[in-house]
């Protein structure tokens, strides 16, 4: 069940990329994508077991794979600073011609 | 001697710390020197490594002392070895380059180092997460780097590169999550011991294969996938243009080298071989049909790009050393034109090739660097460039005879849009002559003065001409000696010395080149009649937006998919 909300989640970061004309929404469509893959990774960890990952004595069950979840929290840190730099940039766009419109800064930027 | 290798990783981001400090002293040129600095030492430091490198072993690192399958370890063998030379050579021309150009803030040289940094650390790692941690690093870096000059243009592209580049990082990860997911190791090297394992037929693994070539193939340009480039690297300032278009791109490539080459994809190497003829031949058609300098600077790297991703392909092991061979003379040749176009404009303060007129009598030395590029980048002996591109022509004869064609149809538009750049340099006479033919109803600018002025008190400095001297000698040392430059790459890149008979320098070869050069003046002087000219203004206007690049980016991987599993 969760593979197809995560194939949803993936496709509507995909599309607010490509179809939103705003620039921010743009942004927020990577980190919906970024968000997807993200918790691809912990699904995919997941199934391995069922107890979170902790040493401790008399565990019985089959803890989780705690590397998707590390290698996650590296990723997720990378995905704010890009989300950040995107945005301070959209600023200094949005400064010089008044307008979050993709389709107005191109053509207005046309040499 | 092995724990130099973290040495080469290090030094780039020690020494942007300590660039920050700066900020206190504000007269001093702290930052600068301590870039040089940190350059050379890397340098040096390869330099310790070469005997070790030479002797074909493969320096192992394991970070923090954990061996591999549980933690991450660097490995240089020689194939890292030339890059990182390559990649520190041209670093540090480009900051004396960037010493020259104007007074660039300390954080200019702080991010400058982060790039280098995380350029080391792709071309070192063996873990693939490592290697999308690094690759961010150098990404943001870059953005930075592109949008620091503030201009609208620049700003602009540096936000498209970010947009397209995180969606192909983003493949990329993807790629890792299903890689994982079929391995339980992220290193590169024990998947690939572990590689009997794995199904290869299955849709999961070609799926995964294919993320993380179109992942990174983002930022090695390929056809669907390079359409950042040309804004990134045309509005990037000049030094940082070409490390950009001299280094990262073939830093990248190197990656999908690794990685194909260790899990021995040969569909995904075979359909590389036909995507590079076109990505060639295409790129260089928008190559001849821009009117901006240093845009069609970008859409060549595009086009060379191709030239090395061909060879690539072809996946025989003189084609192999052939594509290192044209990685390494591009390296050199395109950064050389980047320098001496950088000059052009730093001193006239103009990019339009229609603007500029017959400079190289005002700036002889830098027209000289500019010949030496053109002649490398459009196969004349005796530069590097030819040699390059005889090898990749030798490999392919054979058994690809139509990418052949396509391949010698890129040469000879190479040499028609180098023709068109050299206006630059050359102005004067061709121009009048050929303003006779044209009706007056065109438009243009006939008003202009057919020589540009220098602005006052702009000619090039010492700091821009060095790095131009430097890197014309290399291009011509290069070529001079083919069978020995291509015996050294093909021992560091394969391990093994190639067994055909370069005869680089023979009679059809040069009568080839010939043939090039004569038909490439003859598609300059059809692409400069009216009818030309409107053409390629036509050609000059058909580019994706940013929505269309994103659309692009993603039905380029899904048609990869498509033709991957038929």
């Amino acid at each position: 069940m969760s593979i197809y909300l995560i194939i949803i989640l993936f496709v509507l970061g995909a599309w607010g990329m490509v179809g939103k004309d705003n620039l921010i929404k743009k942004v927020i469509g990577l980190n919906l994508f970024n968000s997807a893959i993200v918790i691809l990774f912990i699904y995919l960890g997941s199934r391995s077991g069922s107890t979170a990952p902790i040493m401790e004595e008399n565990i019985r069950a089959v803890p989780v794979d705690p590397l998707p979840q590390a290698l996650m929290l590296t990723a997720i840190v990378i995905g704010i600073c890009l989300t950040a730099l995107a945005l301070s940039l959209i600023l200094r766009i949005y400064h010089r011609h008044g307008t979050l419109s993709i389709s107005r800064i191109e053509d207005s930027i046309k040499e | 001697m092995n724990n130099l290798v973290i040495l080469l990783v290090l030094i780039p981001f020690l020494a942007s710390l300590l660039s920050l400090l700066n900020k206190y002293f504000p007269y001093l040129p702290l930052a600068k020197l301590v870039s040089l600095g940190a350059v050379s030492t890397s340098l040096i430091v390869l330099g310790f490594l070469f005997p070790l490198i030479f002797a074909g072993q493969v320096i192992d690192y394991p970070l923090g002392g954990w061996k591999e399958p549980v933690g991450i370890s660097l490995y240089m063998d020689g194939l890292a070895w030339i890059t990182s030379l390559i990649g520190m050579l041209i670093a540090l021309l480009a900051l004396i380059f960037a010493g020259g150009e104007e007074k660039h803030q300390y954080k200019f040289y702080f991010f400058f180092l982060i790039l280098l940094g995380g350029m080391e650390g792709v071309i070192l790692t063996g873990d693939l997460f490592n290697m999308f941690v690094f690759f961010e690093i150098l990404s943001i870096a870059s953005y930075i780097l592109i949008a620091c000059r503030g201009g609208e243009k620049s700003i602009m592209a540096s936000f498209n590169y970010l947009l397209i580049s995180s969606l192909g990082m983003g493949f990329f990860l993807l790629g890792i999550a299903l890689l994982y997911q079929q391995t339980g190791i992220l290193s590169l090297r024990e998947i690939a011991r572990w590689g009997t394992h794995i199904d290869r037929g299955s849709p999961i693994f070609t799926l995964s294969l294919v993320s993380l070539t179109v992942g990174i193939g983002v930022k090695a340009a390929f056809i669907p996938l390079h359409t950042w480039l040309p804004g990134a690297h045309a509005y990037a300032p000049h030094s940082v243009s070409a490390i950009l278009s001299g280094v990262m791109i073939k830093v990248s490539f190197l990656a999908i080298w690794r990685i194909l080459r260790l899990f021995q994809s040969t569909n995904l190497q075979h359909l590389l071989l036909w995507i590079g003829a076109f990505t060639a031949l295409l790129a260089v058609i928008w190559a001849i049909a821009q009117n901006d300098s240093k845009k069609l600077l970008a859409y060549h790297s595009i086009s060379q790009m191709g030239f090395i991703v061909v060879s690539f392909g072809a996946a025989t092991s003189l084609s192999l050393t052939a594509s290192f061979y044209h990685l390494l003379s591009h390296s050199l040749f395109k950064s050389l034109l980047f320098f001496s176009i950088g000059a052009v404009i730093y001193s006239t303060g103009k990019r339009n090739i229609d603007e500029l007129r017959g400079l190289g009598k005002k700036m002889p030395l830098v027209g000289l660097g500019f010949l030496v590029g053109a002649l490398s980048i459009s196969g004349i002996p005796p530069f590097n460039g030819y040699v390059s591109k005889n090898l990749i022509s030798i490999s392919l004869k054979e058994e690809h005879f139509f990418i052949y064609f396509l391949i010698f149809l890129t040469s000879v538009g190479t040499v028609a849009s180098l023709t068109k750049l050299s206006l630059i340099f050359r102005g004067r006479i061709i121009k009048e002559g050929s303003f006779k033919k044209e009706p007056k109803n065109l438009e243009k600018q006939d008003e202009k003065p057919s020589e540009t002025k220098i602005k006052n008190g702009k000619r090039p400095p010492k700091e821009m001409l060095i790095p131009l001297f430097i890197l014309s000698a290399l291009c011509l040392l290069t070529g001079l000696f083919p069978s020995t430059g291509a015996g050294i790459i093909s021992k560091l890149a394969l391990g093994e010395s190639i067994k055909v008979n370069l005869s680089v320098y023979s009679l059809p070869t040069l009568a080839n080149s010939l043939i090039t050069l004569g038909l490439g003046f003859m598609l300059y002087l059809l692409i400069n009649s009216l009818k030309g000219k409107k053409v390629l203004k036509y050609i000059r206007n058909v580019r994706p937006g940013l929505n269309g690049s994103l659309l692009l980016l993603i039905v380029g991987f899904m048609f990869f998919v498509f033709l991957l599993s038929i």
